[in-house]
């Protein structure tokens, strides 16, 4: 192996494992968005496929190799299942022409998968080699990396620097190759070296000079890029969005997608609202955040934590042990927060943000999120006699509120129409204390013209209201809706309110082994993402209720007289309510929980009975199916036989000819044509020899030149001998094999 | 073959003088294949004389001279009778012109009156003198040299007497390797003087003759006439080819044909030589000229969009 050789190796593995890094940037987002297990067996089949581009392997044999290793994967991986392989891929495929998507089975995807990775592995190939550009995979990724960020929950921050720097290293690497081929100069060392080390320097340079510059920082204020579109793609076309808890509510409205994955699982005495955070600002749209910097207060495990919630009496207290499923960079908050006792992570500090009350954990001051914490709370008690004497008139005096939180909680947008606080006038002005208006607009949302509702739900148009438009045109919601148009009628009438954010209490797991007296186990599911809202009480404090129609509220309020006993007392009608409601909830989920111990029984005996349908199911169908597989069949093999027309064309066409022996002119017409559609087209202007030149030297061979001579002695020499088909049988046929490719 | 590699002698012999000017002997030889003359155009001192000296040599032809200065007279060139009182009759004595290889150098720094005497006799290859025609020996051949007109204290050529050359060529500058090697052969004695002849009149001769035996195929021609008309309406061109101009290509593509060893002639041969025969023959428009685009660019773009005839029912 000389030196030349050597460097074209170094070459081609530095390129094909930089395709390799590349290759597994797409594959990290597709495997975490769609769950997808055996990562490394994936990359080892992504491996495979690059190194039999790279050591030129027989086409036949290297199809075998890859065969054979996705047949290995499925026999491995599946298993399990209860199904022979085959039969699984039958019954995919016979699904697959009657549409029944679910019936599809995972060997089939996978199977489906690895082709797909195996013609992605041999474009790439055929781009490095043939074209020598990436750029357009580089950019391809690039933007499927921004998408994926922007649009779904995978964080592509670390994935798009690894991916500028692969594919900057790719794109230098190959414009060096095609700049040395094109020049004809040698692949050496030195001449990679010259081509490479002023592209390594300059982008040195330019690294340097881009950290020099000036940078934001606390990239939390910063919107996110293309925020504005993902918005207008979830509400400006009123599309449905995926119910779930979102940090942005710049645009509320629009439709909601029921989705019941589960986001954690919680323990408690009892159920828990679970609180995120608040939010202060509200443009009309939606909610956002005032400008300025984000305060925010420190605390370690086992720290007393003071929120704006104040926390209950001793004997309210209990533990919440919290399980995530989903990954969260904060921290769910039962009402009467007291101290974040343990997580599984050994997070250093926990930050709460002062405007919102969020509470994130970091480590190193890097955010986390914890997928496991139990929290000490004590549910806060309000005494019905403290409620009763609050009057607006004392927000002004009260300390409990800074002049700038009371501002920023009695802030209503300018265009704010007039009618929302008259209204609000309307409803409250007979209730003499906060606490009693506040509950006068919960219960006007109870008197039978407002409606649940996730589905046919509005977008503000331009110009319009959000609470405006719920409260008078459409009158039809959800939680969004009753909020915040609660937080608007009460600032209207000139009490502190702002707008919160988190999970409302979930359904209850009726298990056996859980279940104890004193906790209960909870599932929290992306149905349960809500939001409510707290009124600051003169003298009291801020004080949660629950506005939307249907839903259990909280039971906080304490008579004086019966303190003692602990039985709490809300207004009687709504405790009545509520208690009808959590009944028929429980109820409910008895009934649901035995519905699914029948179904388990069942099981058995309705697999069988499915097992049995389909199989009627694909005799029925057979004809027809069997019909749809052979025209499919008929299809692929016509447009393979299209595709690789080069290849089988000439073959057919020097048959034809060694059987006819057609004339000199004839046969090098047929030339003519088979160069054009390897794209070697004569000008007009050029002679047979030029064109005869430029197509030997581009197919490396003297026949075009040979057949040529002949032809022009032909055309010509008047007194020429006509060659026949046994002068020029060689040539020609040579040349029609050339433009194979 | 034979007379290939007769013309191959001559042309190595004229190498071994001029040093990287090949294309410019090859033309030069199918110029005298032909019985053409040629025009070369360049600044004094790039070895248009060694060139002629050295064609001449090779033939072991009459080889003759003709400086051309403003004062020089017709007489001068074509010869003169001069009265003998001995036999009390005028005898000729044959001017420059009458001999087998001639070079007119400086063509263009002498009155028109001189010039028009000079081409006359190339186009008859024959002087009349005191009513007396006399036939020039064949073969016949000038090599006119003329400084580029831009050059001060010249006559330039009048259009339809450079119709009279067959080919005109531009020696230009040797390269730097090139001009090295002319200064390691110029150290020692002159190269020129060691000159053998390697082929003789008679042998021309008969190539000239073979030279109209080269087939030119209707096609070739169907596409010589596209390209003389495409010269005619080309719309920067003021004057076009002639139809002389024509039959010159045809001849100097024959002539090539058999430098090449051919007995037909192909398309190539007259691309290679349409610009050789036709940029001193078309005329551009004044416009055009301010533009800087020469007759040379406008054949050669004709070259280009003309379509060459490669099938037998191109020509109908």
């Amino acid at each position: 192996m000389n030196n030349q050789e050597i460097v074209k190796w170094v070459k081609l593995l530095f390129l094909y494992s930089m395709i390799f890094l590349m290759l597994r940037e797409w594959l990290m987002p597709i495997m975490e968005l769609t769950d997808t297990g055996h990562f490394s067996l994936l990359l080892a089949f992504i491996v495979l496929c690059l190194l039999t581009n790279l050591f030129n392997m027989n086409a036949w044999l290297s199809g075998v190799i890859k065969l054979l290793y996705i047949i290995w994967f499925m026999l491995y991986v599946h298993s399990q299942s209860e199904q022979s392989l085959l039969s699984e891929l039958t019954t995919s495929v016979a699904a697959v022409f009657t549409g029944d998507w679910q019936a599809i089975t995972n060997s089939f995807k996978s199977l489906l998968f690895f082709i797909l990775l195996w013609m992605t592995v041999y474009l790439i190939h055929h781009w490095l080699t043939i074209r020598r550009s990436i750029l357009f995979f580089f950019l391809i990724t690039v933007i499927f990396l921004a998408l994926l960020d922007t649009f779904t929950s995978y964080d592509a921050n670390d994935s798009i620097i690894r991916t500028m720097i692969i594919g900057m290293a790719l794109t230098g690497i190959l414009f060096a190759e095609k700049t040395i081929h094109d020049m004809g100069m040698k692949s050496s060392w030195k001449n990679y070296g010259l081509l490479i080390v002023p592209l390594v320097g300059m982008l040195f340079v330019s690294t340097l000079f881009a950290m020099s510059m000036p940078k934001y920082k606390a990239s939390e204020n910063l919107p996110k890029p293309l925020e504005s579109v993902v918005n207008w793609a979830n509400t400006g076309m009123n599309t449905t969005g995926k119910i779930g808890y979102v940090e942005n509510d710049d645009q509320l409205g629009g439709d909601f997608e029921a989705d019941d994955t589960p986001i954690l699982q919680y323990m408690a005495k009892n159920d828990q609202y679970l609180r995120i955070e608040t939010k202060s600002l509200y443009t009309g749209k939606g909610w956002t955040r005032p400008k300025g910097d984000i305060f925010v207060k420190t605390f370690e495990y086992g720290d007393e934590v003071t929120t704006s919630i104040k926390a209950g009496p001793a004997r309210k207290r209990d533990l919440l042990q919290v399980e995530m499923n989903k990954k969260y960079d904060f921290i769910m908050q039962p009402y009467g927060l007291e101290k974040i006792t343990k997580g599984n992570a050994k997070s250093n500090k926990f930050y709460i943000e002062m405007e919102s009350g969020k509470i994130r954990p970091t480590i190193k001051n890097e955010k986390t999120s914890l997928t496991a914490y139990t929290i000490q709370y004590s549910s806060p008690v309000y005494s019905e006699k403290e409620l009763e004497e609050s009057r607006v008139a004392q927000v002004e005096r009260d300390s409990g509120l800074s002049k700038k939180e009371r501002k920023e909680y009695l802030q209503i947008p300018k265009a704010m129409p007039v009618r929302v606080a008259q209204l609000a006038q309307s409803i409250t002005e007979d209730k003499k204390s906060v606490y009693d208006k506040a509950n006068a607009v919960v219960d006007y949302f109870n008197n039978g013209d407002y409606k649940y509702s996730r589905t046919n739900v509005a977008v503000p148009k331009a110009g319009q209201d959000y609470v405006d438009q719920f409260l008078f045109d459409t009158k039809l919601g959800y939680c969004d809706n009753f909020s915040t148009s609660m937080v608007m009628m009460m600032r209207s009438i000139g009490v502190p309110t702002r707008w919160v954010k988190g999970f409302s209490e979930g359904n209850r797991i009726l298990s056996d082994k859980d279940d104890t007296p004193t906790s209960k186990s909870y599932v929290v599911t992306n149905n349960n993402a809500h939001s409510w809202v707290e009124v600051y009480i003169p003298n009291v404090g801020w004080m949660s209720f629950e506005p939307t129609i249907g839903f259990s509220g909280f039971d906080q309020v304490e008579k004086e007289s019966d303190a003692g006993d602990s039985v709490p007392g809300n207004k009687q009608k709504k405790k009545q309510q509520e208690q009808q409601e959590a009944k028929n909830k429980e109820q409910q989920q008895a009934q649901e929980a035995k519905k699914q111990q029948q179904e388990k029984i069942k099981e058995e005996t309705k697999k069988e009975q499915k097992k049995k349908e389909q199989q009627a199911k694909s005799s029925q169908l057979s004809a027809k199916t069997i019909w749809i597989i052979v025209g499919a069949i008929a299809i692929v093999v016509i447009t393979l036989f299209i595709i690789f027309r080069k290849k089988w064309l000439p073959a057919l066409l020097i048959w034809r000819y060694k059987k006819q022996q057609p004339s000199l002119e004839k046969s090098y017409e047929a030339v003519l044509k088979r160069l054009k559609l390897i794209g070697l087209t004569r000008l007009d202007g050029e002679t047979l020899t030029d064109f005869a030149k430029r197509v030997d030297a581009k197919l490396q061979t003297n026949d075009m030149s040979q057949l040529t001579t002949m032809m022009e002695k032909n055309l010509y020499n008047p007194n020429a001998e006509v060659a026949t088909w046994n002068d020029f049988k060689e040539c020609w046929e040579n040349l029609i094999n050339q433009t194979r490719g | 073959m034979e007379t290939m590699t007769k013309l191959q002698a001559v042309i190595d012999n004229i190498e071994k003088v001029m040093i990287g000017k090949k294309h410019i002997a090859e033309l030069s030889v199918v110029a005298l294949l032909a019985q053409g003359h040629v025009l070369l155009e360049d600044v004094p001192g790039v070895g248009k004389t060694m060139m002629v000296r050295a064609l001449a040599k090779s033939v072991s032809a009459d080889f003759k001279r003709i400086q051309f200065t403003p004062d020089l007279l017709p007489s001068d060139v074509i010869g003169v009778s001069i009265y003998n009182p001995k036999e009390m009759e005028f005898h000729f004595r044959p001017g420059p012109i009458m001999g087998n290889i001639v070079l007119a150098d400086e063509i263009n720094r002498t009155s028109p009156k001189t010039q028009a005497a000079l081409l006359e006799g190339m186009e008859e290859a024959a002087v009349t003198v005191d009513g007396v025609t006399r036939q020039i020996s064949k073969p016949f051949f000038v090599m006119a040299t003329q400084n580029p007109i831009e050059y001060e204290g010249t006559y330039p050529l009048p259009e339809a007497q450079l119709d009279r050359f067959l080919l005109k060529l531009k020696m230009g500058y040797p390269s730097k390797e090139d001009e090295i090697e002319v200064l390691r052969r110029a150290e020692g004695e002159r190269p020129i003087n060691g000159l053998q002849s390697v082929i003789t009149i008679e042998e021309l001769l008969k190539l000239q003759e073979e030279v109209h035996q080269v087939a030119v195929s209707d096609l070739l021609k169907t596409y010589i006439v596209s390209l003389a008309q495409a010269t005619r309406q080309h719309p920067s061109v003021y004057l076009g080819a002639s139809p002389r101009a024509s039959i010159s290509l045809m001849k100097a593509a024959q002539a090539y044909a058999v430098l090449r060893g051919r007995n037909y002639v192909t398309p190539d041969d007259v691309q290679y030589l349409a610009p050789f025969v036709m940029s001193h023959r078309v005329i551009l428009k004044p416009e055009t000229r301010y533009e800087n685009i020469t007759t040379e660019d406008i054949i050669a773009r004709i070259l280009i969009e003309t379509p060459v005839p490669v099938r037998k029912m191109d020509y109908l």
